[in-house]
């Protein structure tokens, strides 16, 4: 019986580590946005994306907190964070989802140039909305380089930008994402 | 007079705007702990240590566990014994790689809050530290 009891508790075990094997991660992922209007551009960045694909379902997630994005002008990083991200109720963005036909391609070796299509839900603001955000993944020995760009309107996330800057801030702000990830170990 | 008093006013407003930031290493830490210590106060009480923490400049010590670098010079560190649970930091300047030897280095940034959810396929969780220096 103890024999038997042991023998699932590695199994279970063993199946965790191999279920983690499976997938690919990092905690330094590069997210960068840029607003572009003739009046002015504004661009920030945050070097502390995490982000996890599972192999094996093609299942993908990234994160960052609101408060990590830096920008070159101290009031600009004040304005975001205070007045049109509110990050101190809502501090965190996420994407949860899952590249379509990710396991085919996979099996292709992620032939070069093919977008593949990642569908879930983007949560920024406190509002989720069902994306489908293009998404590259390129082999590079043991690690394989993740990108994505994509725009996102802050109308979508009741984002409200006051009159007195609206024609400082674009409608559509592009959004750039990048990460070298590798294999989670745990 | 009035017009003189107004310019004035506006160059004022204009040039505080586009100040950038202060520097990290001149400033007063507002709390002094271990890489263990701030990483257990976020698991424990996530919405407390927001309040506490954030936006506040932190010292924190522990064991370099990762070393991110650009052109040679470091950007970030990555401190803890434990690979998921750390202090993620990036620099506001870059650092040489010298200053960063040694096992454990001590380090004050402003904390942005802790990345880490029990839903994600990651597992545990960063506390965040921007514009962050070293402290010797």
């Amino acid at each position: 019986m103890k024999k038997g009891i042991i023998i699932a508790l590695l199994a279970l075990g063993l199946g965790q580590v191999a279920l983690a094997q499976n997938r690919y991660f990092t905690r330094d992922g590069h997210v960068e946005f840029f607003s572009e209007t003739p009046l002015e551009n504004i661009e920030a960045t945050n070097d502390k994306m995490t982000s996890v694909v599972d192999f094996e379902n093609g299942k993908f997630e990234f994160a960052v907190l609101i408060k990590s994005f830096e920008f070159e002008k101290a009031l600009m990083e004040e304005h975001f964070n205070e007045n049109y991200m509110e990050s101190n109720d809502f501090p965190k963005a996420s994407f949860v989802g899952e590249i379509e036909d990710f396991v085919g391609i996979r099996n292709s070796n992620f032939p070069p140039g093919v977008e593949m299509a990642a569908h879930g839900k983007l949560t920024i603001h406190g509002v989720t909305n069902d994306v489908v955000l293009p998404a590259i993944v390129t082999p590079d020995g043991d690690e394989y380089r993740l990108s994505s760009i994509f725009t996102v309107k802050p109308s979508d996330y009741d984002i409200e930008i006051p009159n007195t800057v609206r024609d400082n801030i674009a409608q559509e702000i592009k959004v750039t994402v990048s990460a070298v990830i590798v294999p989670l170990k745990k | 007079m009035k017009k003189a008093f107004a310019s004035i006013l506006i160059a004022g407003l204009l040039l505080f705007a586009s100040c950038g930031h202060d520097d990290t290493s001149n400033e007063e830490a507002a709390y002094t702990l271990t890489v263990e210590e701030v990483v257990n106060a976020f698991l424990e009480d996530e919405g407390a240590s927001n309040l506490k923490y954030n936006d506040l400049i932190i010292e924190v010590s522990g064991p370099v566990m990762e070393v991110i670098k650009e052109n040679g010079m470091i950007t970030g560190l990555k401190l803890s014994n434990d690979e998921f649970n750390i202090v993620n930091c990036t620099f506001q300047n870059p650092v040489e790689p010298a200053r960063a030897e040694g096992g454990s280095v001590t380090v004050k940034g402003i904390c942005s809050g802790f990345l880490g959810d029990a839903s994600s396929m990651l597992p545990g969780g960063t506390v965040e530290l921007k514009r962050a220096a070293i402290v010797d």
